[in-house]
């Protein structure tokens, strides 16, 4: 196993996330489009409590126990959740009057996102938060440890976990390996696929796509080991953001703020003060610092809810979009490596000259009438 | 052939399959054939990492958005990534400006279905040509015609129309695809200059709030996203942002990092009650009650501001107990105006004329809780009261233990809710227009701006009560108006010179931008010519049919009745009038049959003698009852600019990335095309001016050299007709074209000349949120009201018949009859309208097929369980859809989000339940601001209080 | 292991031709690769009390022509469903050791078939786990399935290359099997094999 010299981390701010999916559709457009790669979402949203996606991941083994590799399950197809084929070419044009959409593949019963809102307890007490999941890029990858092939490998320079599809055979022990289930498999290349943690991205200086296009601003990105960037003094100074399911003991490098809740309500319909997301849930997802962050949160809010100034609250607020992504906050559309110079109409970007001929011509026409001189 | 080939030839077909290289046939002799390693034509592969990095590729970028209606979350600036001539992909433009230091900048905006937009345009949905019917209406039977054909025939039918039934049984109905940009430009220009009818839809899609234009007259009115940050408590009620705002929803979780309180009010634990701090369960349809019972509770504690009352509302004029009328001046003075009113000075005890042109109260110190007998010019005694008097009345009626019984909310609830209220420095809320589609959605809105103006929370940084947010760059009005670019001066003149008499006479500017506006809905206008889409479709599609009388105990007349009698009176207007019939209609970048309420009934009854033309670039629920239908350019197929909201002030601009797909055309391109084939037609028949049945000339001979005023904006110019409006907009940030063009938007510099938005009152400065309504609160300009303040109380013989004339609470009638379940709704949270309803991305991110969202006790009654096909029913119809248990729904309440095409149901649909009772308030008219505007004042659709029951299909229609 | 000489191959990749009755089966013992020697720490806990490798056997017919060589193999299955495999190991140069797939000195081809209509594999071994893409030596397979046991043909030309195990009429070479059972996840090392090369004469 590689040693590697320095770890990209990500917290997600549970509190921030709406369970848009907007990461989910912005890394499907970006990585999974082709051929093979239909029914998978490196990146998912899954409402919690719920089955998650592959559907009830969590008990499907694999990682670590006591540092010994530990079996897990490979999940198929249904539990992915295929995408569905729909037959609109006979809804549109089949010369029939209501001629239903319909799944040629079957009357649908399960989709990455199915229990959506669902959550568990009774109302009014009832209860859920949106869990966004990506590859965890573990410091202790257990698809690393378990495939045959050494096919999988942590990059030196940032410890991103990369499936090398020249060696992957498509034996897939690395996803029944994962705790997370977070990999994927291509039957038309017959390798297995998972999150890049936008790799190509990060080496031209811009943040995941993921993170990046999620308009909730839910998503950090940095050095784990830059104590001046967000991602340290949430993991580190503050110990606001947690591992999903450390006793997998792999080693997470997503962190999460856990979610805080409205009260409940009593059975005479009276808030009570308590929260409502059972604090149990929450550990036997984040372990045993949720509640030492939740009363953190909790705390440092009631200092700015009378007017005090708190370090903490200021990074989840983040007011400047950028402070989320450190040194990975380069414009998309300045990578200049993908720049095809040679192409018909190359980008510029606010060429004066070009504003200003152009403009010319057609000012003459629409600027007659100015309403201000009418 | 190795693999190690393979993989190159991979990449470089990489895009579109990777599987299409066909397995290599049999060969010869290893030997020398075996050793083709070296393959020199290859690109450089050197690591399977090529392949991932071969993906973040593209040719160029172009600044785009979506020319959709989604409204709250409006006008996203993305750059549109293009490869191979498709856009491939988007992501974020993201460089909005920070408005301050204090508060969250706007990035990146966006969301999943702006996201994947460049996968909805190259769906199966997508139309590429020009399609004519061939088989019966709805048979889904279609030949690919020219163009040429199409247009020829459209034209044809189009001028018979003008001649033998007159232009306004030409229709234009627009929709959430409406830009306010170069479509709206295209068709509002063609329609004008051939005094088409164009249907106003604001008050038909159930969007018109009109509880607030009962209250300020307006619906207008709306902050900044960004000043929510200054509220410390913000009210959810009767909306759900994180489905329906999402590039909004950071400015609420970001806040509450910063200290302020969110309150969520709804009947579902919804998915913007999960981000609260206090989640208030309620009775669907009883909001109006609970927020009577949080007036009641601050007025009978004394924590009322009265100097706000005194100042801003009508809670201190004067109100004759006999009549139920104001007093007024020509009450008690012989010859007095009928539009002055009264109040009683605290400092004088004497009965005082109030402020008229102003709100400043000059010393006075009008009394709240008057109670006196006045003496009329006619000698006459009369007993009056103020507005407040009267309210603190009938608020007796909301006591805590009957608020509680009728709205679910439990006494310590509403307790604790008023306290948080009371508590508040800066109130804000967050709505949308759920509470609007009620019956009694205006007594509801009525009821929650009173608990804001109890406390006085307006007009100051992260206050107010929001109700419609819209703004728009004001150069559209005068391009769709004007023959020829010489003529805006003209009309600039024109407009200007009304507002300078009009103000002369005491006329408020808002008021005149408002009866300006309402001038359209009449002949002569000199506008494009409209009419209320919900009257239309009300009175022509026979909607009153579907709805019973005696749902609604309040009713004393059938419903055609009181339309009739609001249509002799004049109270509204209507073309055309009840006896012509439509006979051409347009769907121009709507989805008119998903989006009407009972449209089955609509198309059942009007179809028959009309032509139906569909423009859009996707098939839908409408397009199946076309007989043509024209493919319109995708959204980054060509360039236009839209409108948005204040929440994002930013002008938004989408450039053609690509060429339109197939056949497809700009919808301007469409409507020139029209425009030139009907006037070369016209002088093919040697035709020139004709009258309309109002007066109105339509020179048929020159409809194309008008649209395009005398060539300047031909049919390829739809960047040239977004320039323009760009740069006629008085309220938009300049800059040069081009730089707009890279840059994608522009912030608004203030509210312009728009019509529509003149009742924001306020001033949009750089580096400063926007709070509405500080003309009336700071510079106390008055209200656009008839008593020139809030005004809580309406002495309209119509709300005065149907008891309505200070906010209140009624049950909601029983809509399509007495069933135990409120089918309620919401917008979805992966589609905008129908947009990208039928989706496959978005469909594989929910449950593939529309569900209905159940409570698990309500499903247990009913042996229901998750995924079971059930049957949804009441007396006007019925339809059949998959169930989702959702412990978060309440028990008697059931959701079924937005805008399913009807091709999504099996059997029926959504829309074959909700009958939208007409509620005859909202005919009321003859009234200084109790009539017709642009968006408000009209009948409005209803269908979130439909009463349905639900019932488990038997297992083999499983 | 004899390697019966034939005029024209074609009708002999059929596995279900009667011309195959008349060639001599040899009947290879097969065994499952020892779980110590499972490459990573994963899969030995995975498979650590569950069988696999349990086919014992395999029978082989080799037949050749001037240009190509067709092996048929035929064992007992079960079911046609799963991802069955089977594979045949031609050292390459040198003496290779089979269970070690070979090493740097001595490395193995590898012609690969499995149950999921893709084609045939050719694959190069200098060790456990160092498995790349081979030449391309176009093999050819059929397969058929009835009664519980697979018929398959693997063919391939004659020749020799850098890459490409010697097979060459009248040179002497090794040969040796590999059987996955595809409904007891069978796959990478997780298979029965022949436990020592059988003589291979052309």
């Amino acid at each position: 196993m590689s040693v590697n010299q320095r770890q990209v981390a990500m917290v997600m701010d549970l509190n921030k996330c709406i369970g848009c999916q907007t990461c989910t559709v912005a890394c499907k457009t970006l990585w999974t489009r082709n051929e093979g790669q239909e029914h998978m979402l490196f990146n998912t949203v899954n409402t919690a409590p719920g089955a998650g996606t592959p559907r009830n991941f969590e008990q499907m083994g694999g990682g670590f126990r006591n540092g010994k590799a530990q079996s897990g399950q490979l999940p198929t197809m249904a539990d992915w959740g295929e995408k569905f084929e729909l037959n609109f070419d006979e809804v549109f044009y089949g010369g029939e009057s209501d001629m239903p959409l319909n799944a040629k593949t079957g009357e649908p019963d399960w989709s990455a996102n199915w229990d959506e809102d669902v959550g568990a307890g009774e109302y009014p007490n009832s209860y859920y938060f949106y869990l966004p999941r990506i590859c965890n890029h573990c410091t202790h990858p257990a698809c690393m440890a378990a495939c045959p092939r050494k096919a999988i490998e942590k990059r030196e320079e940032d410890g991103v976990v990369l499936i090398n599809e020249d060696r992957c055979r498509g034996y897939q022990f690395c996803a029944e390996a994962c705790p997370y289930k977070k990999i994927y498999f291509n039957e038309q290349k017959g390798v297995s696929q998972k999150c890049i943690f936008c790799f190509p991205r990060l080496d031209e200086g811009v943040a995941n796509a993921c993170a990046r296009q999620c308009p909730g601003r839910v998503r950090f990105v940095g050095y784990l080991d830059d104590e001046e960037g967000p991602i340290h003094k949430l993991v580190y100074k503050y110990k606001v953001a947690l591992p999903l399911h450390p006793e997998y003991e792999t080693g997470p490098n997503v962190f999460y703020v856990p979610p805080l809740s409205p009260e409940m309500i009593d059975d005479q319909g009276n808030p009570t003060g308590q929260d409502r997301i059972p604090l149990s849930y929450l550990e036997s997802l984040f372990g045993d610092g949720v509640k030492e962050a939740l009363d953190l949160l909790k705390s440092e809010r009631a200092i700015t809810q009378t007017g005090g100034e708190s370090e903490l609250m200021d990074l989840l607020i983040s007011r400047k979009w950028q402070d989320l992504f450190g040194p990975f906050s380069k414009h998309p559309r300045d990578a200049e490596r993908l720049r095809i110079t040679d192409a018909a109409d190359p980008i510029k970007m606010f060429d004066p000259q070009l504003a200003t001929t152009a403009v010319e011509e057609e000012t003459q026409i629409v600027r007659l009438i100015d309403p201000a001189n009418s | 052939m190795t693999a190690e080939i393979k993989r190159r030839g991979f990449l470089k077909m990489l895009g579109m399959a990777s599987g299409t290289l066909a397995a290599p046939s049999f060969t010869t002799q290893a030997a020398s054939s075996l050793t083709s390693l070296a393959d020199k034509r290859a690109p450089a592969y050197q690591s399977y990492k090529d392949l991932w990095r071969e993906q973040w590729r593209w040719d160029k970028v172009v600044r785009g958005t979506h020319l959709i209606n989604c409204w709250y979350q409006a006008a996203c600036s993305w750059d549109v990534y293009v490869r191979d001539g498709l856009v491939y992909r988007e992501e974020q433009a993201a460089e909005y400006p920070q408005t301050n230091a204090d508060v969250p900048d706007f990035n990146p905006r966006g969301c999943q279905k702006g996201c994947s937009f460049s996968q909805r345009i190259y769906d199966p949905t997508r139309i590429r040509y020009p399609l004519k019917r061939v088989g019966e209406r709805g048979s889904n039977q279609w030949q690919r015609v020219s163009w040429d054909e199409a247009l020829d025939d459209i034209a044809e039918k189009y001028l018979d129309t003008l001649l033998e039934d007159g232009s306004d049984c030409v229709i234009w109905d627009q929709g959430p695809g409406v830009d306010m940009g170069t479509t709206s430009a295209g068709f509002m220009r063609l329609a004008n200059f051939t005094r088409a009818i164009i249907l106003d839809m604001v008050s038909e899609t159930g969007d018109s709030h009109r509880g607030a234009a009962e209250t300020i007259g307006t619906c207008g009115g709306e902050r900044s996203a960004d000043d929510f940050f200054y509220s410390d408590l913000i009210l959810i009620w009767g909306s759900n942002p994180v489905y329906t705002q999402i590039p909004n929803a950071h400015f609420f979780t970001e806040a509450r990092y910063n200290g302020t309180k969110i309150i969520t009010i709804a009947p579902d634990y919804n998915a913007s009650a999960t981000k609260s701090d206090l989640w208030v369960p309620i009775k669907p349809t009883t909001d109006g009650a609970l927020a009577m019972g949080i007036c009641q509770q601050l007025v009978q504690s004394g924590r009322i501001d009265k100097n706000f009352l005194r100042e801003q509302t009508d809670m201190p004029l004067l109100v004759r107990t006999d009549s139920g009328d104001f007093l007024k001046e020509s009450d008690v003075i012989a010859g007095g105006r009928d539009h002055r009113f009264y109040f009683m000075d605290d400092k004088t005890d004497k009965l005082t004329l109030a402020p008229f042109e102003t709100l400043k109260l000059d010393g006075f110190i009008p009394r709240l809780d008057a109670d006196t007998e006045v003496v009329l010019h006619t000698g006459e005694k009369v007993r009056v009261q103020s507005v407040f008097q009267q309210l603190k009345r009938s608020l007796r009626e909301y006591s805590l233990d009957k608020v509680s019984k009728i709205t679910g909310v439990s006494e310590g609830m509403i307790r604790r809710l008023t306290d948080e209220i009371a508590n508040s420095k800066a109130l804000s809320n967050v709505t949308s227009s759920t509470l609007t589609k009620m019956y009694h959605g205006n007594l509801i809105e009525r009821a929650q701006m009173l608990v804001w103006a109890l406390r006085g929370q307006y007009g100051h940084k992260g206050s107010g009560f929001s109700a419609f947010p819209f703004i728009l760059g004001d150069g559209l009005e005068p391009f769709t108006a004007t023959p020829d670019l010489a003529s805006l001066k003209e009309l600039h003149h024109k407009m200007h010179s009304i507002f300078v008499e009009r103000m002369k006479q005491g006329d408020l500017a808002e008021q005149i931008s408002y009866d300006i506006g309402a001038s359209a809905f009449y002949p002569n206008s000199g506008l494009p010519f409209h009419t209320s889409g919900a009257l239309f479709w009300m009175v022509h599609g026979g909607m009153t049919d579907l709805s019973k009388k005696d749902w609604d105990p309040y009713l004393q007349k059938d419903a055609d009745q009181y339309l009739t009698e609001a249509l002799d009176k004049g109270w509204q207007p209507l073309y055309p009038p009840k006896e012509k019939t439509p006979r051409l209609l347009f769907s121009i970048s709507t989805n008119t049959v998903r989006r009407l309420r009972g449209s089955k009934h609509i198309v059942k009854k009007m179809w028959p003698h009309l032509m139906h033309v569909v423009m859009d670039f996707r098939m839908n629920s409408t397009t199946r009852y076309a007989d043509y239908v024209l493919p319109s350019a995708a959204w980054y197929e060509r360039t236009s600019s839209r409108w948005s909201t204040q929440l994002t002030p930013f002008y938004t601009l989408t450039t053609k990335a690509t060429e339109p797909l197939g056949e497809s055309k700009p919808d301007w391109e469409i409507c020139a095309l029209i425009a030139e084939r009907i006037q070369q037609k016209a002088r093919q028949r040697g035709l020139t001016r004709i009258t309309n049945d109002y007066g109105e000339d339509i020179h048929l001979d020159k409809v194309y050299d008008l649209f395009s005023m005398g060539g300047m904006f031909g049919p390829k110019d739809d960047e040239k007709v977004a320039q323009a409006l760009y740069e006629l907009s008085s309220n938009v940030e300049q800059m040069p074209w081009e730089e707009l063009k890279q840059k994608g938007f522009a912030r608004y510099t203030g509210y312009g000349n728009a019509a529509f938005t003149a009742g924001n009152m306020t001033d949009i400065e750089p580096g400063e949120t926007i709070t509405q309504f500080t003309h009336h609160t700071r510079d106390k300009v008055p209200w656009a009201t008839q008593t020139r303040r809030m005004q809580f109380y309406l002495d309209h013989p119509i709300y005065k018949e149907m008891q309505e004339q200070l906010p209140c609470h009624k049950d909601a009638p029983n809509v399509g009859g007495k069933f135990p379940l409120v089918m309620s709704s919401g917008h979805a949270r992966e589609s905008i309208h129908s947009t990208w309803r039928d989706n496959p991305l978005m469909l594989q991110l929910t449950r593939g097929q529309p569900f209905l969202c159940i409570g698990t006790e309500d499903a247990k009654l009913r042996g229901i369980e998750d995924g079971d096909w059930l049957r949804v029913y009441n007396d006007v119809g019925g339809y059949e859809v998959r169930a989702k248990l959702a412990p978060s729904t309440r028990p008697g309440q059931v959701i079924i989000y937005h805008a399913w095409e009807d091709h999504q149901f099996r059997k029926g649909s959504m829309r074959d339940v909700t009958p939208s009772p007409l509620n005859p308030v909202e005919l009321a008219g003859d009234h200084p601001h109790l009539k017709i505007a642009f968006g408000w004042g009209q009948i409005g659709f209803f269908d979130r209080d439909t009463l349905v029951e639900v019932e488990r299909l038997p297992t083999k229609a499983q | 292991m004899q390697v019966q000489s034939i005029k024209q191959l074609d009708p002999w990749r059929d596995p279900k031709a009667d011309l195959w009755r008349g060639v001599e089966v040899e009947s290879v013992p097969l065994m499952a690769t020892p779980l110590p020697m499972q490459p990573t720490e994963y899969i030995r806990e995975k498979w650590k009390e569950k069988p696999y490798g349990q086919t014992p056997s395999v029978d082989v017919q080799v037949v050749r022509d001037e240009r190509e060589i067709a092996f048929h193999l035929s064992w007992f299955s079960g079911s046609k469903h799963g991802k069955d495999a089977a594979a045949i190991a031609l050292p390459v140069k040198g003496n290779p050791i089979l269970v070690m797939m070979g090493s740097r000195t001595d490395p193995i081809h590898f012609l690969h078939w499995r149950n999921d209509g893709k084609p045939v594999r050719s694959t190069f071994s200098e060790g456990i786990g160092s498995t790349r893409p081979g030449a391309e030596v176009l093999p050819g397979a059929e397969a058929h399935w009835s009664d519980g046991r697979w018929r398959l043909v693997i063919t391939r030309a004659l020749g020799r290359d850098a890459e490409v195990a010697p097979l060459i009429p009248g040179q002497p070479t090794k040969v040796g099997f590999a059987i996955w059972n595809g409904a007891n996840d069978e796959r990478a090392g997780l298979k029965a094999f022949s436990i020592d090369w059988k003589e291979l004469h052309l």
